[in-house]
């Protein structure tokens, strides 16, 4: 077993783990700083798939901007960190069943295509090559500009209904 | 291999030395790899949490002569073993966990913290040879690891159970995220003209280092980090007479020494953040040949900038909330996007010119916006009058009041 596989095992139960403990635990804060874990733990499988970008994006947005958020929220609601909450609702069983056929439905679609078998290869690129074909693949036309674009809008939409919420209608 | 080879390279020479001595011991390629670089963050690590003893002591040296003290002096010469006495101090301190606090954030907190502070040496490039990591996204994972610091303070003040730590860390985190924004777009500028997120690629594309090419990017990122290390004058998070001592209140012992110990590292891990980008790194006369002159260019200009932050702390008293989010959000944020996309557009005009008629472009543009920034400023200035608590004779201090009157004295 080389270092590779020992630190993807490693750190694939870490994020399994934590992600298990994310939605079984009763206090939400601590909920919360496993969901930080469970993230940080795909953001080091992208590492160790060579997707730095991506690692460092993970990172950055989703721990350094949602999660905080998430944090602020957390704790800023009112009777919410009590321990008499339940995680769970009456129907969690049929949600068990729900999540779990479609699970199965979703892997066997996924292996039926092609390129589920092979295994991965090293990207011809090296160093800022790989970021720089991101980038232009993000606004090339033939690449994902639509899609991009669309996302910003959306992004946009957001923030502005954001500074719609928090205005201050008093003053006018 | 000689004396001479050996000293102009030293580091690489122990690593190359070390590699062999693991193969011929039969290690695979893979883990003698994982084992040196292992030793090297160990050995990095170590040294920046030793060198934070120096820098206590000289901190408090030099902020005492600032202010007409004479600083540590008691303990050896010049005070300078003060730091190693109040470390044994700190070691030897009874550990108080108070009561109610939620045990595993709380103990994990301070580890974070000093963690998210030593994490991002691995991609300083501290010679032409000697780098950590050369990450292709070296920049993003600065602001990434500025992120991971914010968790560990949530978590300190969440965890003690004191409602004060509690507001305090709410401060500081609001104004790290808030501070990362500005930061994040000058970065994005340097990127745009070095054509690179790799922080060795941006110390090589500084043929003429970027503080002549963006003096006011670099005046914007300094103060961006001087409000991301919470140092003063944006110390707001540990505003003794309002919150008590910030997030850190309920901490004792070693526990408390470690964010002490985060709070200076990362005033001079943010200098050599800053010489790195701005000032060229380990860019001098022979660093390209002999490596080890890199690391002390590199140490000399993270010094002059960390001294800099030093003065500044001694110099001025501390904003107010209100206003340091205003500096943030209507003065630093807007002028950034504003030079982000100045830059743009004059660089795609200059762009075949030749490199000098581009440095004086970029030059000429910097200090256009810096004066348009001044004249906005002083327009604000004139028509909002600012309500000041006290008498006209004593006006409360704040900076500007103290600039403005040493200006009018001198």
């Amino acid at each position: 077993m080389n270092v590779q596989q020992v630190i993807f095992i490693s750190f694939a139960l870490v994020t399994v783990f934590a992600a298990i403990m994310v939605v079984s635990l009763r206090n939400l804060f601590h909920a919360a700083l496993w969901l930080i874990v469970a993230l940080l733990g795909v953001a080091s499988i992208f590492a160790l798939l060579g997707a730095s970008f991506f690692a460092a994006v993970q990172i950055l947005v989703y721990i350094g901007a949602i999660a905080i958020l998430l944090i602020f929220a957390v704790m800023l609601t009112r009777n919410i960190m009590s321990d008499e909450t339940t995680q769970t609702n009456r129907a969690w069983g049929l949600a068990v069943i729900l999540v779990v056929v479609i699970f199965f439905i979703i892997v066997s679609q996924i292996s039926t295509w092609s390129g589920f078998s092979q295994p991965l290869t090293d990207l011809p690129l090296s160093g800022q090559e790989s970021i720089l074909a991101l980038g232009k693949g993000f606004v090339s036309p033939n690449g994902f500009a639509l899609p991009f674009e669309t996302a910003s809008v959306l992004l946009l939409a957001a923030l502005l209904g954001g500074v719609y919420i928090a205005m201050d209608r008093e003053k006018e | 291999m000689n004396f001479i080879d050996f000293l102009k390279d030293p580091i690489m020479a122990i690593a190359e030395w070390l590699g062999n001595l693991l193969s011929t011991w039969g290690v695979s390629d893979s883990w003698s790899t994982f084992i040196l670089y292992f030793l090297g963050a160990a050995v990095l690590g170590t040294l920046a949490l030793l060198l934070t003893l120096i820098f206590i002591w000289a901190e408090r040296k030099i902020i005492g002569r600032l202010q007409d003290r004479f600083g540590p002096n008691r303990v050896g010469p010049w005070g300078i073993f003060q730091s190693v006495a109040d470390m044994v101090k700190i070691f030897i301190k009874e550990h108080i966990i108070p009561d109610g606090v939620d045990p595993v954030p709380y103990h994990l907190a301070p580890v974070i913290v000093v963690a998210s502070v030593l994490m991002v040496l691995a991609i300083v490039p501290l010679s032409s040879t000697l780098a950590g990591s050369d990450l292709n996204v070296a920049v993003l994972f600065l602001l990434a690891v500025g992120g991971l610091g914010e968790i560990g303070i949530i978590m300190a003040g969440w965890g003690s159970n004191n409602k004060y730590a509690l507001l305090s860390a709410f401060r500081a985190s609001a104004q790290m995220i808030s501070y990362e924004i500005p930061m994040a777009i000058v970065l994005l500028i340097t990127v745009l003209l070095s054509g690179s997120m790799s922080m060795s690629d941006i110390v090589r594309a500084q043929e003429v280092p970027f503080i002549i090419l963006l003096p006011l990017g670099a005046l914007i990122f300094f103060i961006a980090s001087i409000a991301e290390n919470g140092r003063a004058p944006f110390d707001l998070a540990e505003a003794e007479s309002e919150l008590v001592a910030g997030f850190n209140v309920e901490y004792s012992g070693l526990k408390f020494g470690m964010f002490y110990v985060a709070d200076f590292l990362r005033a001079f891990i943010s200098a050599v953040i800053f010489a790195t980008i701005f000032l060229g790194g380990w860019r001098g006369p022979g660093a390209e040949t002999i490596p080890a002159l890199g690391i002390i260019y590199l140490v000399i200009k993270s010094l002059f900038v960390w001294f800099l932050g030093v003065w500044i702390r001694g110099s001025l008293p501390r904003y107010r909330i209100d206003q340091m989010m205003m500096i943030n959000w209507k003065f630093l944020t807007p002028l950034a996007i504003l030079l982000l996309v100045l830059v743009m557009l004059t660089g795609k005009l200059v762009d075949n010119a030749g490199s000098f008629i581009q440095v004086v472009t970029m030059l000429v543009l910097n200090f256009i916006l810096l004066a348009f920034a001044v004249w906005v400023l002083r327009r604000r200035e004139k028509r909002e009058k600012i309500a000041e608590i006290g008498s006209r004779s004593r006006p409360v201090a704040r900076p500007d009041n103290i600039l403005k009157n040493n200006m009018m004295e001198g």
